[in-house]
């Protein structure tokens, strides 16, 4: 008996040596990253699937309706995100954009912030790898600087991590000039180390002195007085020379090149784009055919975001940049590429597929009238739709159209902006002239350029930029009869944000 | 000799201290063999010299006999129990003192002075506060209980009848509120004891079924994302536990009661103790029942009649000549349930088994929707070598199979099932003349169409079994193991069929040309393992007629891992129906896969000392140190101490008040409850990429809840009053939560999970009476009624934090409630509506009162207004006459304001201008067809509700004269038959708590998700 009970007692208690444990937190779904609780430095990685993920860190951003689209169209007099009825309402975030209404809890500035410092970090990991190249730091370094650009020019002052810092410590801030002054600075040591090939998927040389041209151009804006910028001759210069290094890409054979689903493939004139895999794997750049598309037209879309009559007037209807036929198109959605007004028709177009009527029975006939709000029998048919990129039909849910970031006619554009903020109106007005749609225009001030940009670069992205160097950002316009206050040329710091102790909110929110 | 650095001190220090416990606990326990297995086996020979064997009968005054009643030799630990006959025999020696004692009953202590047979009559104990409640690691009477604990039993259930649970608490304890988010079958239910104390997720309470804790989490898997129709949401991970086979759940609700359980405590303790067998020959339980459940809580939608003469009357909206539409035919179903359970108990003085077969089938109110059920409990409780050993075995086994339609509550800009339902315009006719159905467009979707297009499953097995020793190593002294694993497997299959026109899912490109490919598919897979090891000693001595002590010491180890996966796929051939069981079909590019694993590990040592002074003062102390895997490496550890006290100022006295107890409690319990890996930084691959996957804090820690609580229970006029009155404060630092990216940038976009600054405040009130107003043979009735008072408030909390998402068409992003500093959790912060004008435009307020209208309306006001109710009232009424018994329990919730979130996303004139059917009482309320459905306290709602959630009426038989059968009784149960409130919503009980993208919940918004309903359940029960 008494053995029975030492032999079950000392079997209970082995049990105890199997349970302890030191509770050291294993990684099963992923890998822990070596020594990098407090810094940039991996090393268990490889350098070059950091970068592939860099770059694929764009897409978010640069790509997504509701991130830098929202941002820099939405705000400026090319869009609207007006609310129909029930549909787009969204607590109002698409109005407060147009309206100049938005305040630090605004959820797409929020949201456009994070992807922004996301893809900051990613290319931040790219660096401090151990095992990264030259060539590999050069192009993060490169990807940062663009991202850094549109944190300066949106929110002003730019948060950063030194690499080797620790990761949990409140990042510092370089306000709005150091950050100008730093970004050119980096990009100006690392643009030899870049490919000087132009593959406008990756980092290149003609996309540094872009984006180097785009800092030196908005120098007063981001340096000076935003509300009252000035153009020095040494920054215009500068423009000039980085414009001027660009070799190996010219203007494309049709407008079109460059916005089709193998934009990269067919266009000559492309210098940087987030790269899309069609069929495979993808940004939401397809969210550009069907955020204005009705839901009767095909694809089906979602009825939202038009250009407004003001900014629709600045083009000859037939101008090809916003009313081109492409066939397959026609074929299958029924419209031209472009801005869509009048009435809409099924795939064939006119005469081949019905007359379009929208929900209500009505017929779908695109309007230029447009209000905030939109109600009654015009609830879904107000507004001028625009397809910018071509529809892919195969890409699924991967559309294949590369979002491009930067090409060659803004380059152009900038250096005759430069020209002839220096007073030079007459080269600029060759450079504006070999343009396809504007051989005709004639250049008698910088203001022309500013014509020109919203004809050629519509909902391409510049257009905040170029308003606000250009001064007209604030002003009352279609829908927005008031003049905005100056705290609108930079955008709230998300409320979020402010924890970190290092980060003020801007001024006025 | 080498110098041992101080920075590798910690690692060195776990590693040798974790040796030298488990030594230290071995050798003791050797130690404390070997001195008592010699005395042992010399008392048992001669306790056995003098012993004669004594047999009787135990029954009630009714003279019915008692199964299952516990004989003890008073001082020693020997004892049985009577066999399904209430028969019993055991060996005592003359001049023992034999105690019985039964649940419910008063004791009976019988002095054995030469009889051979004592027969025993019980009386049945009206004072509820000797009733035995299960503990932690223990167990104690409500008489004798420092802290606020509640239980109800097995007799408390039969009223209820619910796959889940966590129902049979509804209304019952004060200070719970159970609510039940949607009528579908083993839907989710939330239950909050004593409030939030916790910003984020992890305000469940930790559910511990026969000793084995829970790991909270879902056990079904989650289903995919559909783009503009949402995910679904995974059931209950309670549902595998078959009410037939509980016996009881107690509720532990202050710090004393629950700092045992340490980290995981600190938003109380659910005990659930189920059946255990019984000595004797096989005797038999059956009960089988039926159940129709209905719709309930409506909207007035309009009927085709009402639609057209509103489409004439008003201009706007269009009348297709349609006729008879009604979204509740075309939809619901009355949903039939039948259960049936089959228990069997049967054993030996040495060996009592149970064992049990549970097999209910469900539907669901809404068509193709319903739950199968098929469960299998053992219990055996195996006693030998002298009682030196006790083996307490269990096996649970479970399977459960759900078939779904999409009810998610967060349905995009098309809408769920149910919207569909709602806004499909009466006048259209639902099928074409040509027997097709009617498709409309790929965004204003065919109800019917939807129905049959979805399917939606999923099956899930687990196992929960643990094995339990017990050593008595002295008469005081014994060590208790419980060695438990927790087992479930889950896979969900969804599909939608690629003939289904749906934005997105139909007549997409298809490589050879034709574009004509459609429809989704997803398998996701989900397996749990968890472990339970806990051993610790148990002391319990009388040193003295004034000094009593138990004493508890112990260690146990858990770990959790869950891993899973998901395939999805789609754009198929148009002519496949069989989507999952042949998901290659879709397009191999858009085809997706993805898995994951996790693990938490958790060991932790506790002790517990309960002291009884001169009979009146009750002490007890607790102290846990919790270590887990998941808080940063400098962090691993949390001590959560508690200590309560009472004093019986006057016990079973003869006075108006017989029985007055004070108690007095403080403690601190923990939190971990953010994600696996947090503290870590971590990657993963994705495709050819690797992207960061966790926004690394190396300096998280537990968050801790401290709490103090006093009370007092008395017992007024025999103890016919009885009740509690509790007053509490529990102060939550450290709060875990989930920031915003936006805090850390430059970082991943991702949550990171920190420890704020700032304190969450919960205090209450608590008051629970209950009277026993008849007692008498032919007639009993007693009421009872318990009402909580809870106030929440954010102090210290210097950020704002944005909840309360609202779904659906035009409400992306849009979120109605706030956190911060001073205002209560889940407060309302939208805009304040004002009225309509002359227009039907709505009209906002702006700060200083004056009004405006929506282009110049402040974007959101502070409404001062709470998702969270101030009270949570219960009422309970139990009579019975002669052989009747009826029985209500009623619920209810007041004080807070419920977000009609339904309203706003469906119920809006312009959404009937663009040909969406609506309420009636909507459709005039002069809302101009222009005017926007902004999220604004106009869908703000008084929640206010009381509800008979309960009632049940049996009849049982006489059946002494029946051969086999020993006990018969039917019964008719029905629930939620009536509910007393002026939300003007489905359903005013919606405390769900959907969190934002972060994991920040929220509370009390009405998602239009699975409809509620109400049931009639039938049945009978017989023992044989």
């Amino acid at each position: 008996m008494r053995i029975t009970k030492y032999f079950i007692t000392s079997c209970f208690s082995a049990i105890l040596f199997i349970a302890c444990t030191d509770l050291e937190e294993k990684v099963y779904d992923g890998v822990e990253l070596e020594s990098a609780a407090s810094s940039y430095a991996i090393s268990n990685e490889d350098a070059g699937t950091l970068l592939s993920s860099a770059y694929t860190a764009l897409r978010g951003p640069y790509q997504d309706q509701a991130r830098l689209m929202a941002l820099n169209i939405m705000t400026s007099d090319a869009m609207v995100g007006p609310t129909r009825g029930g549909d787009w309402d969204d607590a109002g975030v698409w109005r407060k954009l147009h309206t100049h209404t938005i305040d630090a809890n605004h959820g797409f500035n929020k949201d456009t912030y994070n992807d922004m410092y996301n893809a900051i970090n990613s290319a931040n990991l790219v660096i401090g790898s151990t095992t990264a190249t030259i060539p590999q730091i050069a192009e993060a370094k490169f990807l940062r600087a663009l991202h850094y650009y549109i944190v300066i020019d949106l929110w002003g002052q730019a948060a950063y991590r030194e690499i080797g810092s620790d990761t949990n410590a409140d990042a510092l801030v370089y306000q709005r000039n150091e950050a100008t002054d730093w970004v050119i600075s980096e990009l100006e040591e690392i643009i030899g180390d870049l490919p000087s090939a132009s593959d406008p998927t990756r980092a290149n040389q003609n996309a540094a002195h872009w984006l180097l041209a785009k800092l030196y151009l908005n120098y007063g804006v981001f340096a000076g007085d935003a509300n009252a910028p000035t153009f020095d001759d040494s920054n215009m210069d500068k423009v000039i020379s980085n414009i001027d290094a660009i070799s190996g890409v010219s203007l494309a054979l049709n407008y079109w090149d460059n916005f089709i689903p193998l934009n990269t493939e067919t266009s000559s004139e492309l210098i940087f784009v987030s790269q899309n895999i069609g069929g495979a794997s993808s940004g939401n750049i397809r969210s550009r055919w069907f955020m204005g598309q009705h839901y009767n037209q095909t694809p089906s879309g979602w009825n939202g975001f038009t250009t407004l009559g003001e900014y629709y007037d600045k083009f000859q209807p037939n101008d090809e940049r916003i009313n081109t036929m492409l066939p397959s198109v026609t074929e299958h959605s029924g419209y031209n590429v472009g801005f869509h007004i009048g009435q809409q028709y099924g795939p064939g177009g006119p005469g081949v597929g019905e007359a379009l009527k929208d929900r209500l029975n009505n017929n779908l006939v695109f309007t230029k009238d447009i209000s905030l709000i939109t109600g009654g029998a015009s609830l879904e048919v107000s507004g001028v739709r625009g397809v910018k990129y071509v529809p892919d039909y195969e890409g699924g849910d991967n559309a294949d159209n590369d979002a491009v970031i930067a090409r060659y006619a803004d380059a152009l554009l900038m250096k005759a902006e430069a020209l002839s903020r220096k007073g030079d109106n007459s080269e600029a007005q060759a450079l504006v002239q070999s343009l396809d749609n504007e051989s005709g225009t004639s250049i008698s001030s910088v203001d022309d350029i500013y014509s020109v940009r919203g004809r050629e670069l519509w909902w391409e992205g510049y257009r905040r930029n170029d308003m606000i160097r250009f001064g007209t950002f604030l002003n009352a316009r279609e829908l927005k009869p008031f003049n905005s206050s100056p705290k609108y040329l930079l955008l709230p710091i998300p409320l979020a944000a402010t924890t970190n102790p290092n980060i003020s909110q801007n001024p006025g929110y | 000799m080498k110098k041992i650095l101080i920075k590798e001190l910690p690692i060195n220090y776990f590693g040798n201290w974790r040796l030298k416990m488990s030594l230290a606990v071995f050798l003791l326990a050797i130690s404390i063999f070997n001195l008592q297995a010699s005395t042992y086996a010399v008392n048992t020979e001669i306790a056995q010299e003098k012993a004669v064997e004594v047999n009787g009968t135990v029954k009630d005054i009714n003279g019915a006999p008692l199964p299952g009643v516990n004989i003890l030799i008073v001082g020693t630990s020997k004892g049985t129990q009577t066999d399904f006959d209430g028969n019993y025999s055991i060996n005592v020696e003359s001049g023992g003192v034999l105690a019985f004692s039964y649940v419910g009953f008063v004791t009976k202590e019988i002095t054995v002075s030469g009889q051979t047979t004592i027969d025993v009559v019980l009386e049945e104990d009206s004072n509820r506060l000797d009733e035995v409640v299960v503990i932690g690691y223990g167990s104690t009477t409500k008489k004798d209980a420092t802290g606020s604990v509640d239980a109800i039993s097995a007799k408390d259930l039969t009223t209820v009848s619910a796959i889940n649970p966590g129902a049979a608490i509804r209304g019952k304890i004060s200070g719970v509120q159970v609510s039940q988010s949607n009528g579908e079958p083993g839907g989710g239910l939330n239950i909050r004891i004593r409030g939030n104390s916790s910003v984020r997720g992890g305000n469940e309470p930790l559910v511990v079924v026969d000793g084995i804790p829970l790991s909270g989490g879902n056990v079904s898997a989650g289903g995919a994302d559909i783009e503009g129709v949402g995910s679904s949401s995974a059931k209950s991970a309670l549902n595998f536990i078959n009410q037939e086979d509980i016996e009881s759940i107690t509720v532990l609700k202050d710090a004393s009661s629950t700092a045992i359980y340490g980290s995981r405590g600190a938003n109380g303790v659910v005990i659930i103790t189920t059946k255990g067998g019984k000595t004797g020959d096989a005797k038999f339980d059956f009960s089988s029942s039926v159940g129709f459940a209905s719709l309930r809580g409506d909207v007035d939608m309009m009927t085709s009649q009402q639609y057209s003469e509103r489409v004439n009357t008003l201009g706007i909206g269009q009348d297709f000549g349609g006729n008879g539409y009604d979204w509740k035919d075309t939809l619901l179903q009355t949903g039939v349930s039948t259960n049936h359970n089959l228990g069997v108990t049967f054993g030996n003085e040495n060996s009592r088994n149970r064992l049990s077969i549970g097999i209910s089938d469900v539907e669901g109110i809404v068509k193709n929707t319903g739950l199968q059920r098929y469960s299998v409990n053992f219990d055996n409780k195996y006693s030998g070598f002298d009682d030196f050993l006790t083996l307490n075995t269990k096996v649970s086994v479970s399977q459960i199979e759900d078939q779904a339609e999409n009810t998610t509550d967060n349905a995009g800009f098309i809408g769920n099932i149910i919207g569909v339902g709602l806004y499909w315009n009466p006048t259209r006719e639902l099928y074409n003349t040509d027997g097709t159905v009617n498709v409309v467009s790929d965004t204003y979707l065919n109800p019917v169409d939807y129905l049959n297009s979805y399917d939606d499953q999923t099956s899930t097995t687990r196992i929960l079994a643990s094995i339990a020793p017990k050593l008595k190593l002295t008469d005081n002294l014994s060590f208790n193991m419980v060695f438990g694993v927790d087992y479930s497997t889950s896979e969900r299959t969804s599909a939608l069929l690629p003939t289904f026109n749906l934005q997105g899912f139909y007549n997409r490109a298809n490589p050879n040309g034709d574009d004509n490919l459609g429809g989704f598919a997803s398998i996701s897979s989900m397996a749990r393992f968890n472990r339970t090891f806990e051993n610790y000693f148990s002391y319990n001595k009388e040193v003295s007629d004034n000094f009593s002590l138990k004493a508890l010491l112990g260690y146990s180890y858990y770990d959790y891992n869950v891993e899973g996966n998901f395939v999805s796929a789609r754009d198929f051939n148009p002519n496949q129906t069989n989507l999952i069981d042949n998901i290659e079909g879709g397009l191999s590019t858009e085809t997706r896969t993805s898995s994951f694993k996790s693990r938490n590990e958790l060991q932790s040592f506790y002790g517990r000392v309960e002291t009884v002074i001169n009979k009146k003062l009750l002490v007890n102390a607790s102290i846990r140190i919790d270590g887990s895997t998941r808080p940063a490496s400098s962090e691993k550890y949390g001590t959560f101490p508690a200590i309560g006290a009472a004093y019986k100022f006057i016990e079973d006295a003869d006075e108006i008040l017989n029985n007055l107890k004070l108690r007095l409690n403080f403690g601190i319990t923990g939190n971990q409850e953010f994600d696996n890996n947090s503290a870590l930084f971590v990657g993963q691959y994705d495709n050819t990429l690797f992207n960061p996957t966790t926004n690394v804090n190396n300096q998280l820690k537990w968050e801790t809840t401290t709490s103090y609580g006093v009370g007092v229970d008395y017992a007024l006029f025999d103890s016919k009053i009885t009740g509690s009155i509790d007053y509490f404060l529990k102060e939550t630092t450290d709060l875990i939560f989930p920031t915003d990216p936006a805090g850390g940038v430059p970082g991943a976009s991702i949550k990171r999970f920190i420890n704020l600054d700032g304190t969450l405040e919960n205090s209450g009130l608590e008051f629970s009476v209950n009277y026993d107003a008849i007692t008498s043979d032919d007639l009993d009735f007693s009421i009872g009624t318990n009402v909580s008072y809870l106030h929440n408030e954010m102090k210290n909390f210097n950020r704002i934090e944005f909840t309360g998402g609202l779904n659906g068409q035009g409400l992306t992003g849009s979120q109605v409630q706030i956190i911060r500093e001073g205002e209560s959790l889940f407060t309302y912060y939208t805009k304040e509506w004002a009225g309509f004008d002359a227009n039907g435009l709505s009209q906002y307020y702006r700060e200083d009162g004056s009004i405006t209208d929506l282009s110049d309306a402040p974007d959101k006001l502070f409404s001062g207004k709470s998702g969270l109710p101030d009270f949570n009232v219960g009422f309970n009424t139990s009579l019975r006459y002669k052989k009747f018994d009826f029985t209500t329990s009623w619920y209810g919730q007041f004080g807070h304001y419920i977000y009609n979130n339904t309203a706003n996303a469906y119920f809006y004139a312009s959404a009937f201008n663009g040909g969406r059917n609506m309420p009636l009482s909507y459709v005039s309320n002069g809302q101009s067809a222009s005017d926007v459905a902004t999220p604004s306290t106009l869908y703000l709602e008084k929640g206010d509700f009381f509800r008979l959630g309960d009632l049940g009426i049996g009849y049982t038989f006489d059946t002494e004269k029946m051969k086999y059968i020993n006990a018969l009784r039917v019964f008719f149960n029905g629930t939620n038959l009536l509910t007393i409130t002026d939300y003007s919503g489905f359903d005013p009980d919606v405390s769900v708590s959907k969190p934002n993208s972060n994991g920040v919940p929220s509370a009390g918004i009405d998602y239009l998700g699975y409809p509620n309903s109400k049931s009639f359940t039938f049945g009978l029960n017989v023992k044989f």
